[in-house]
């Protein structure tokens, strides 16, 4: 969508007919307009928003976006036009959209509307001639959905909740609604619901022992379910209980008496991980080469067959000294090498048949020497196998002297923290230790949820295949059960994609917002990255890579956010301008000039309502030559409306 | 070298009611072997210790040919089929070298259960400690069974 035009009669303090024409995109796709508090930059954004999606997109009466006095110049019972009409271009269309409210004045001091108001969109052909568009409201819809328009026209003050702790239910919105996840999310429960309908219909027309399959399946199915929700539940709370471990920590970080102690006992808790991971490489190598050892058992039985094979080569049995080829081919031309005739039933064909029994074929020849170089190759492998058991035991034994030294030297810190002397590290590290032991009970529910929930699929695949072999006994309700297998797939794949799509996306818009962050940001900040997790938090890396959301301040969590928002609207695809309501109140000068540098260049059309001090000084000059259109709104004290300025260059 | 090779089979069987503990071995990552095949070799080189192979009652499918490694277990397998007599003519059947390699793991089952499954401690311990001390001490078959009947 790219925003032409935008026209005003009488919607609240805006008298009359009044226009604003956006800049196109291009090099100079910015509209900057100017007004202080009260001036009406509110109410241009509320117009926006109204025209496009109505009532439900303001919280403001309807009776109040009349203008006052082009109700009070009017005479009782005569009506009184608000309207907003916006002129916009999408893929090379041209469309206006025109919503209109009819009020009439009732007395002096009340009015009434008729009706709701009215919506109606055109699309504008090349010569001028228009066509009403049928469904208007449906259009808009997949235009710029009216749960996105949020991520586009925003209040430049209110965007850092995106960043803010705790908010990750907004993050994972925000990507739903714009990437329009939704629609999967959509057809995955749709598809549930039909394919369970279809099985209560297979249950009631099933008797005996597909019924009895089908009861079971629907049991096990509901369990999982139950379980999935559960482990969710279990997950969130796991999340919850990490951000908290890790604000205590940061707490005690800042009690200057014991900042090193919990310094230390961080890094130390950092090695017993990377020690952990390594112990668990070692377990796992270990068990492999254990499960191989019976190598180390087959010493006798090689050596055996080595000797034996080695008496018959010096036996002359291997090779035999007879070729099987020679003898067959003898046979065939009934000559011998000696030029004599071996006539059939003669007893130099005997004498060749007896010798072919004794022959052992060429390839029989090949493998026997083959087996004697294997066998000695698995002895070769069997003396290893003590050795490098050894070593591997003893790289476990080790690792566990490493773990358990980490594990004390922790201990220790930590009890000196619970003894100190501070009422205030007391208290914060007895809350951390219990909320560690909560979280550490939290993830043991976690993996037991967890294997449940991989027995009840396993079952769950059981008894699919129980049903199969029982349906083949049963003709009756071929059709429904057709049905049921296909809608059953559908959504199991579905939701296959659903998680897919899901995961690639959240890391795309990572990838795309940290470009924009780190051009954003100001380079002297120790902020050095971002990350969107796979629970959908937000975060910012200090230059040694650990989360700092708590430290940055509200105009850094605002650049934070806008990076996200514009990351995730390049991903989307979904064009649309960017219309930001004071988008610079909380910026430091440094990120203001950074974002006037490089916002225009993120998006096809940027609009921009600022207060007159918002934009001045050095990010005025640096966003002047992207300036297209510029106006100011002057508010008349005398009759409470707002007159909109054009602003020439 | 395969082309000597005649009377092909393409599964591996046990006797029916080992196979709960051969999964018991095998499942989860605490378990001693990694593959149903690893359980099947070292039952089968410890039947050859005892000597006297087992025939299945009651056949049950647990592996396919291919699960074999073929440089460290076709040989071994191969190095049991010629065994005492070293007849040669043993290597060429395929299932004949099958079937006493079944029956060598059927009757070393036993013992692997005693010395793994049926031992205190954790069963991977329990395996190392086999065979180490087969490895260092090589007890003659006779003792392996004694182990076994204890």
């Amino acid at each position: 969508m790219k925003i032409d035009n935008l026209r005003l009669i009488n919607f609240r303090q805006y008298y009359g007919e009044q226009a604003i024409r956006f800049a196109p995109d291009g090099p100079r796709n910015v509209t900057v307009i100017n007004g202080n508090n009260g001036a009406g930059k509110t109410s241009l954004f509320l117009a926006l928003n109204w025209c496009l999606y109505g009532d439900k997109a303001i919280d403001t009466p309807i009776g109040e976006l009349t203008n006052k006095r082009a109700l009070f110049e009017a005479a009782p019972n005569v009506e009184v036009q608000t309207q907003v009409q916006l002129r916009f271009r999408h893929k090379a269309m041209r469309y206006v959209a025109t919503r209109t409210l009819v009020q009439y004045k009732v007395d002096s001091s009340s009015w009434k509307a008729l009706g709701k108001s009215d919506f109606v969109l055109l699309r504008v052909k090349s010569g001028g001639a228009a066509e009403q568009v049928a469904n208007p409201e449906a259009v808009i819809e997949t235009l710029l959905p009216s749960n996105v328009r949020s991520y586009f026209f925003f209040d430049g003050e209110k965007i850092e909740r995106f960043s803010s702790p705790g908010h990750e239910t907004d993050v994972k919105e925000a990507i739903r609604n714009v990437l329009q996840i939704e629609v999967l999310e959509r057809a995955k429960e749709h598809l549930d619901v039909v394919a369970k309908e279809y099985q209560k219909e297979l249950k009631a027309q099933a008797t005996g022992k597909l019924q009895e399959v089908l009861v079971e399946e629907e049991r096990t199915r509901s369990t999982l379910d139950q379980a999935k929700i559960k482990l969710s539940g279990l997950l969130d709370e796991e999340r919850a209980a990490k951000r908290l471990l890790q604000e205590l920590e940061e707490r005690l970080v800042d009690v200057k008496a014991v900042s090193d102690s919990v310094e230390l006992r961080h890094d130390l808790e950092e090695q017993q991980k990377a020690r952990e991971a390594e112990y668990e490489q070692l377990q796992i190598q270990l068990r492999g080469e254990v499960s191989r050892g019976y190598v180390v058992l087959a010493g006798r039985v090689c050596d055996q067959a080595i000797e034996l094979l080695d008496q018959k080569r010096k036996r002359g049995q291997i090779p035999s000294g007879v070729r099987e080829v020679l003898i067959r081919d003898l046979l065939t031309s009934r000559q011998c090498i000696c030029g004599r005739d071996v006539a059939p039933h003669s007893r130099a064909e005997a004498e060749l048949q007896s010798l072919l029994e004794r022959a052992v074929s060429s390839e029989l020849e090949d493998f026997v020497s083959q087996l004697t170089s294997s066998l000695v190759a698995v002895n070769g492998q069997a003396g290893r196998f003590p050795v490098d058991l050894r070593n591997r035991l003893e790289a476990c034994r080790k690792t566990e002297g490493e773990l358990e030294r980490l594990h004390d030297q922790i201990e220790r810190i930590s009890e000196k923290l619970k003894d100190s002397p501070l009422e205030q590290v007391v208290g914060l590290e007895r809350r951390r230790q219990e909320e560690a032991q909560k979280r550490e009970q939290l993830v043991g529910d976690t993996a037991v949820t967890r294997d449940r929930i991989e027995r009840l699929q396993q079952e769950l695949k059981g008894l699919e295949d129980r049903r199969e072999t029982v349906k083949q006994q049963e003709r009756k309700s071929e059709a429904i059960y057709a049905k049921y297998q296909l809608a059953r797939k559908a959504a199991d794949k579905v939701e296959s994609i659903f998680e897919d799509f899901a995961s690639s996306m959240r890391r795309a818009i990572q990838t795309e917002a940290r470009t924009i962050f780190q051009s954003l940001i100001s380079k002297a900040t120790q902020f050095s990255d971002i990350r969107l997790t796979d629970d959908y938090r937000l975060e910012v890396l200090d230059r040694w890579g650990y989360a700092a959301r708590l430290e940055m301040s509200a105009g850094e969590r605002q650049v934070l956010s806008l990076s996200f928002i514009a990351g995730m609207a390049k991903i989307s695809g979904m064009e649309s301008p960017l219309v930001m309501d004071t988008p610079f109140g909380r910026l430091y000068s440094v990120h203001r000039e950074n974002i006037v540098e490089h916002l225009p260049d993120l998006t096809g059309q940027l609009a921009l309502f600022v207060q007159d001090e918002e934009l001045h000084g050095a990010a005025r000059r640096k966003l002047e030559p992207r300036i297209g259109v510029e106006y100011s709104l002057e508010f008349d004290h005398a009759t409470g409306c707002t007159r909109i300025v054009e602003v020439t260059q | 070298m395969d082309s000597a090779i005649k009377d092909r089979r393409d599964s591996v069987y046990i006797e029916a009611q080992y196979h709960p503990l051969y999964k018991e071995l095998t499942d989860g990552a605490e378990a001693p072997f990694e593959y149903m095949k690893d359980v099947f070799m070292t039952a089968l080189l410890l039947g050859y210790r005892l000597g006297k192979p087992k025939p299945l009652e009651k056949r049950h499918m647990i592996f396919k040919i291919s699960a074999f490694n073929p440089s460290v277990d076709l040989p071994i397998l191969r190095a049991v089929a010629l065994g005492p007599s070293g007849d040669i003519s043993a290597l060429t059947s395929e299932n004949r070298t099958l079937t006493l390699a079944e029956e060598y793991a059927n009757a070393g089952f036993a013992a692997l259960r005693a010395e793994v499954l049926d031992r205190p401690g954790l069963t991977v311990n329990n395996l190392i400690l086999l065979l180490q001390r087969l490895s260092e001490g090589e007890p003659s078959a006779s003792e392996v069974a004694t182990t076994a009947d204890s």
